[in-house]
């Protein structure tokens, strides 16, 4: 479909013959549709989605663009930005995998633009981040997306960073312990 | 009621008025509990936790970590595996045991981040440790610290058989910390044979950022490993410590030296009980630049090695010094060049036991402006000199810094001090005595010769009890 609107559109651009072969030899974008367990739909290029090692296993055994395919354990809203951060990074040499170090890891330092992809992080209410901070991790673990897992980690990492236990079980709403349960933890 | 609808979802509120009968209302107008976060999964704490910092400098001792294993059990299992504590014989025995138990243990061994060692006696299970301490390469800092957190600048030496330390610097390539304890009990460990690879150690010592040196020697090969570890610490250092003495020309070696490039983040320095004098000509060649000093009896007979090293330092505005050796006084009075300076915590008498140190406190904390102060041992002053503490804590002190300088001119119009030693004429930072301190009589024991005065003051030395 893709293809052929190329075409159409050189043709009323009243392009010479030479040029609309050279694009019909053009090799066309291929793009993949992904379904969410919220019925979202979103398409995107394959460029951007085997930045998901989950997805470029996938189109390396289909051998070819399947038909919709629905991701499972990942909403609309976590798919949204997981797209964003794959289309901006898609072509980045230097994004995070799996074969750096734990050292190379820890020390780099998040980018601007990412700092910004994590702040606008929010709440549909504009609560606290760490909410959809936790489902991205977990959608981007899923999906296995080595720069996106390592961004959000360490997101979390300096979110808990600086703060006593109280305030960590109040940023993740974990529920204070019995004294007997912290009795055991302290020990 | 009217406006519930039958499907609206409803709760029942506690009867208030005494009516017998709940009322309903809707859920909505009750405050909505906060939704759950969603559960971390284990292996995602597990990485989140790789990028809590273990490595901080001012010895917090990784509260970060410590903080998320204390949150909960199932964080507490994420984090624990990379926070060891081992506390006793029998917890050392069953962290080495349950390593070695299966494959997967024995991975858990390297994923051990940080080691807290908490066992006062070594000697029994230090061999069959130091076999055992190469399975944590993943280790980054090493503790072994003995009962609470002590504060910053107070120093604690190693506790750690001298062979498990080797072992530690050996294997554990990503070893950046190592902090001890109050120092003790070395005498059988420093017998031991030292059979460690030597270059391996160094090269291990240049990675630390934090280092405190027991100098507690007993033999040739002590002084060595010393020089060993002095001359290997690398550009990442941040912090120093150094407590005891070593007379290197007794055994025949030089002290260690500097190169010019080394030690370029060094901040912190703390030396106790000698080796000032013979590590601080060389750090005075490097000049790194510090911030804190800690000086704890270590500028021997005299002070001159002291206002060289504030010279080659500027950056340095931390200042503790306890000494008992030389003149408190004359101590006070080398820090007149040294304007950077904007706390000092000056101990001259609690160790050793002068009787001067009411007036010691008095004039300077006079000098500082201070207008309100309790009796105890901080006290909070304009923004030059922000904090000063004194001790004994027990000592009488006036209010208001106009009463502070006139009882301390009172005190010493009447009554000579002691020792016949007189307060230099100006303090560093601590204006406001000079005129009163030149009223006070010359103390003929401490004056110099007015030729010596002038070849000191050309060099950019100040003089105890000179006037300018």
């Amino acid at each position: 479909m893709f293809h052929r609107a190329n075409l159409r559109n050189n043709s009323k651009n009243g392009r010479s013959q030479v040029g609309q072969n050279r694009n019909s030899k053009k090799k066309p974008v291929a793009k993949l549709t992904l379904i969410t367990e919220d019925n979202e739909s979103f398409t995107v290029c394959k460029k951007v989605a085997e930045m998901s090692m989950f997805f470029k296993n996938m189109l390396q055994d289909t051998e070819g663009i399947p038909a919709p395919f629905i991701v499972p354990n990942v909403s609309g809203y976590d798919l949204k930005k997981i797209i964003e951060y794959c289309s901006y990074h898609c072509l980045d040499t230097d994004c995070p995998n799996d074969n750096d170090s734990l050292r190379s890891r820890r020390d780099r330092k998040i980018g601007h633009w990412d700092e910004t992809f994590v702040r606008n992080i929010i709440n549909k209410d504009g609560d606290p981040v760490i909410d959809n901070l936790v489902g991205l991790t977990k959608a981007a673990y899923f999906l296995d997306i080595p720069g996106l897992i390592w961004l959000m980690t360490k997101s979390i990492a300096n979110t808990i960073d600086p703060k006593p236990i109280a305030e960590i079980r109040e940023i993740f709403n974990v529920p204070v312990p019995s004294e007997r349960e912290e009795e055991i933890l302290q020990r | 009621m009217s406006d519930i609808s039958p499907t609206s979802p409803v709760a029942i509120r506690k009867d208030t008025e005494g009516v017998g009968v709940g009322k309903l209302v809707p859920l909505r107008s009750i405050s909505k509990p906060r939704p759950p976060i969603p559960r971390v999964p284990t292996e995602l704490l597990r990485q989140v936790f790789t990028y809590l910092p273990d490595s901080q400098l001012d010895r917090s001792r990784c509260l970060s970590l410590r903080s998320a294993s204390l949150v909960c059990r199932h964080w507490e299992s994420a984090a624990s595996e990379r926070f060891v504590v081992i506390r006793s014989p029998s917890a050392r025995r069953n962290f080495m045991d349950s390593s070695r138990a299966s494959a997967s243990r024995k991975d858990r061994a390297c994923l051990v981040r940080i080691l807290d060692l908490r066992n006062r006696n070594w000697q029994p299970a230090a061999a069959s440790f130091v076999r055992f301490v190469p399975r944590l390469s993943g280790l980054r800092a090493l503790h072994t610290m003995w009962g609470s957190a002590s504060p910053r600048l107070t120093y604690h030496g190693l506790d750690v058989n001298l062979d498990l330390l080797a072992a530690f610097l050996s294997s554990c390539s990503s070893l950046v910390l190592i902090a001890g304890r109050e120092s003790g009990g070395e005498d059988d460990t420093l017998k031991s044979t030292r059979s460690f690879d030597l270059p391996s150690v160094g090269s291990s010592v240049g990675r630390l950022k934090f280092l405190p040196l027991l100098a507690e020697v007993r033999a040739h090969a002590d002084v060595t490993f010393y020089n060993l570890l002095v001359q290997s610490l690398g550009a990442p250092l941040v912090e120093l410590g150094s407590t005891g003495s070593i007379k290197w020309r007794h055994y025949g070696v030089d002290p260690p030296r500097f190169e010019a490039d080394a030690l370029p983040c060094l901040e912190v320095v703390e030396f106790h009980e000698g080796n000032f004098d013979s590590l601080s000509a060389s750090l005075v060649k490097i000049r790194p630049p510090l911030s804190p000093i800690v000086l704890t009896n270590t500028l021997g007979g005299h002070t001159s090695t002291l206002p060289g090293f504030l010279h080659a330092c500027p950056t340095i505005d931390h200042l503790e010094l306890c000494t008992g050796n030389a003149s408190p006084y004359a101590a006070i009075a080398l820090l007149q060049d040294h304007p950077p300076l904007t706390v000092l915590l000056f101990s001259p008498i609690q160790f050793f036991g002068y009787g001067m140190d009411d007036r010691i406190s008095s004039l300077v904390s006079a000098s500082c402006g201070s207008e309100d102060r309790s009796s105890s041992s901080s006290i909070s002053t304009t923004p030059a000199t922000s904090t000063m503490t004194f001790s004994p804590e027990s000592a009488r002190l006036p209010r208001s810094s106009r009463s502070w300088a006139r009882w301390a001119t009172s005190t010493f119009k009447t009554t000579p001090p002691p020792h016949r030693i007189k307060f230099p004429s100006r303090i560093p930072r601590l204006c406001g005595l000079e005129t009163r301190m030149s009223e006070l009589a010359p103390c003929p024991t401490q004056r110099r010769s007015a030729s010596e005065r002038e070849g000191a003051e050309t060099r950019g030395v100040p003089i105890p009890g000179g006037s300018s």
